[in-house]
């Protein structure tokens, strides 16, 4: 199904070149054309709703002109509500594990969604706490020290699930959530976790600068950084830009930014500049031609992803700005 | 970034390789129902030379498919490939032209249909390995469909063995709906698990939007273990190991390319793992993992493996690898 431009995304358009316009209209169109009946998206259109490509698809909703009826945003809130489990976070998969990364970009969305209060759909407020508070009593299993890396283990960020190690991705994107909510309601709760989720990050970047998976060295080897994990680890230390790792990473994203051609690696890079006040044209246009290329990201979370870098320029990338 | 065990149970390795079976089952409930599991008295594959990825390789893989009498005949075929991450010069992941290969020798043997899947457990960015590997052009060019196994669609699975604890899996429904998987492993010394080949290889089937990246979920119910009861459970039909260049010293990812020039085939993993664990200088029994799966999934030793092409002697060679486990050579190596 095709909607027609809202006013605003038309403003939007108006405002690029052509070809960066196409792109972003057929990106729009793809988002528009991937939504389930119940509102949520999957990773195929012929595929089951999924918490990432949910949240990335609500987002653009939200921030990049799309103004579907409100009843389709809520759609979108209740496929979260749906799956939230009783504590607070959400789970996509039958009998599956709630993915902490996904659960802190979704409570960007969530907090997004409250800060433009463009939706009012029953209890998303409490659906927002509730995943706030589910995030902030996870962590990471802490271990003893370590016989094979320079790091120190004794620090709990976030996993990817429960009762496993701390993992950059999912730790940025829960200590970003956290921040954004510290930021809104001043609640000193998350204070704790917060400082030790930047430790955490501050450990493991790379020697070089960015960041890895996880570790920064390995068996007396130095790792490499990768742009997306980089990306999102800046993001969350955005408010520590004095901090000589982040000063170091984001030289190295600077001169590394566009070196991994995907939409997943150019999209996080670009919302990173925006973020950053970075110069951003050559992202853009890398990105642009990245899509033109292949005809289409390669899932709905990378199209919505790469919609909501795209047009950075209009909402300056305010949900994972702090 | 490595791929690590949870850091609080490093002994894991060393535990299931010390502890006999028999002890293991008295101590709880059998981690399998032995009725689910026949294996023949004898195996029977195929090691190929392979001198290089330019010769072709697609004609071996066919020779390998005659000499072990499979049929694919109408088939749905997945072939899971190792990709785990990409570095110019390195040989971490099965050779795109082998995949390749594999496409253009199991349509030409009759599959009805052969789509690569595989869910990289290493790499986030699927989309970025495929360009940089060079497996996407040629995907495009033999109109062979890709599917992200991390982001499929999932099905609570339960599993045929539980020597891990875990009584289900979420796994990808293409996986589940394929009825003739093919795990087309890479030849790797593995810092963790000694050494990866085509059991290894079944990690990537399980789903990194559910349990992250990397399969930390795995790690910590135990690599071993857990490389076990998704061999149970897959069951895949047939393997395709490219030891074309193999990977030896800090493998899985970080180790050094090692011309070891063959293929190898067959339809029992274990007894394929277990002829390339010897071929590199490693004992099978010394390996926890095979040691164990050699008691009910397939066969080990080389008097149970009838081999077809090439005897294991003409490849055989000593790898290097890491200090912890160079326990695991075989007496004499």
């Amino acid at each position: 199904m095709k909607l027609p431009c809202t006013t605003l995304l038309t403003d939007i358009l108006g405002e690029m070149a052509d070809n960066e316009a196409v792109v972003v209209r057929r990106l729009h169109d793809a988002i528009v054309a991937a939504r389930h009946a119940d509102g949520g998206w999957g990773y195929g259109a012929d595929k089951a709703a999924r918490l990432e490509p949910t949240s990335w698809a609500l987002l653009a909703l939200l921030d990049c002109g799309i103004r579907l009826p409100n009843s389709d945003l809520s759609g979108g809130v209740s496929s979260l509500s749906r799956w939230q489990q009783s504590n607070g976070l959400l789970s996509d998969a039958p009998h599956g594990m709630p993915n902490l990364a996904f659960n802190g970009l979704a409570a960007l969305v969530l907090r997004r969604m409250q800060e433009q209060t463009v939706v009012n759909a029953p209890g998303d407020g409490h659906v927002e706490t509730r995943l706030l508070e589910g995030i902030r009593a996870t962590k990471g299993v802490r271990t003893g020290a370590s016989t094979f890396n320079r790091q120190d283990n004794r620090l709990q960020g976030w996993p990817w699930v429960n009762r496993t190690f701390s993992w950059v991705e999912p730790t940025a994107w829960c200590l970003l959530a956290l921040k954004k909510a510290r930021r809104a309601t001043s609640d000193g709760r998350f204070d704790a976790r917060i400082d030790e989720g930047n430790r955490l990050l501050i450990d493991r970047c790379c020697r070089e600068g960015g960041w890895n998976y996880g570790n920064s060295n390995m068996f007396g080897k130095e790792l490499h950084p990768y742009v997306p994990t980089t990306a999102v680890a800046l993001l969350a230390l955005q408010d520590h830009r004095s901090a000589p790792e982040v000063s170091r990473s984001l030289r190295w994203i600077r001169e590394n930014g566009n070196g991994e051609s995907s939409g997943l690696a150019l999209s996080l890079a670009l919302i990173l500049a925006h973020v950053y006040h970075e110069p951003n044209e050559g992202l853009e246009r890398c990105l642009c031609d990245e899509i033109a290329r292949k005809g289409s990201p390669a899932n709905p979370a990378t199209t919505a992803m790469a919609l909501y870098a795209l047009t950075g320029s209009h909402h300056a990338a305010a949900a994972v700005t702090i | 970034m490595r791929q690590q065990p949870s850091q609080s149970r490093p002994t894991r390795r060393q535990l299931l390789a010390a502890v006999p079976l028999t002890l293991l089952a008295a101590c709880r409930r059998s981690p399998y129902n032995k009725a689910d599991f026949v294996v023949a008295p004898q195996s029977t594959m195929a090691l190929l030379p392979a001198a290089s990825y330019s010769i072709d390789i697609s004609n071996i893989i066919s020779r390998g498919l005659d000499l072990l009498g499979l049929s694919v005949r109408g088939r749905r075929v997945l072939l899971k490939p190792n990709l785990v991450e990409y570095e110019a010069g390195m040989m971490i992941n099965t050779n795109s032209m082998v995949i390749a290969a594999a496409i253009d020798a199991l349509r030409r043997a009759g599959a009805g249909e052969v789509v690569v899947a595989e869910g990289p457990g290493h790499r986030r960015d699927t989309e970025y390995l495929l360009a940089a590997s060079g497996l996407a052009n040629l995907l495009q060019e033999l109109r062979a469909p890709f599917v992200d196994l991390n982001l499929d669609d999932v099905r609570p699975t339960k599993l045929r063995s539980r020597f891990s604890g875990l009584e289900e899996l979420s796994l990808p429904v293409e996986v589940l709906r394929s009825d003739f998987v093919v795990s087309m492993a890479k030849l790797k010394t593995h810092h963790w698990a000694g050494m990866t080949a085509s059991m290894k290889n079944l990690f990537g089937v399980v789903p990194g939007a559910v349990y992250g990246w990397p399969k930390n979920f795995l790690h910590a119910h135990g690599i071993e273990e857990c490389i076990i009861d998704l061999t149970a459970t897959i069951r895949p039909a047939f393997t395709i190991v490219d030891a074309v260049v193999s990977m030896e010293g800090d493998g899985p990812i970080m180790g050094q390319p090692r011309n070891t020039g063959f293929l190898a085939m067959g339809t029992d993993l274990v007894a394929v793992d277990s002829t390339c664990a010897r071929i590199i200088g490693l004992d099978p029994r010394k390996i926890g993992y095979l040691r164990v799966a050699s008691q009910f999934l397939g066969n080990s030793e080389p008097g149970q493996i009838r081999q077809h092409g090439e005897p294991p002697t003409r490849f055989a060679t000593t790898f290097d690898i890491v200090e912890p486990l160079r326990s695991l050579r075989l007496e004499g190596r």
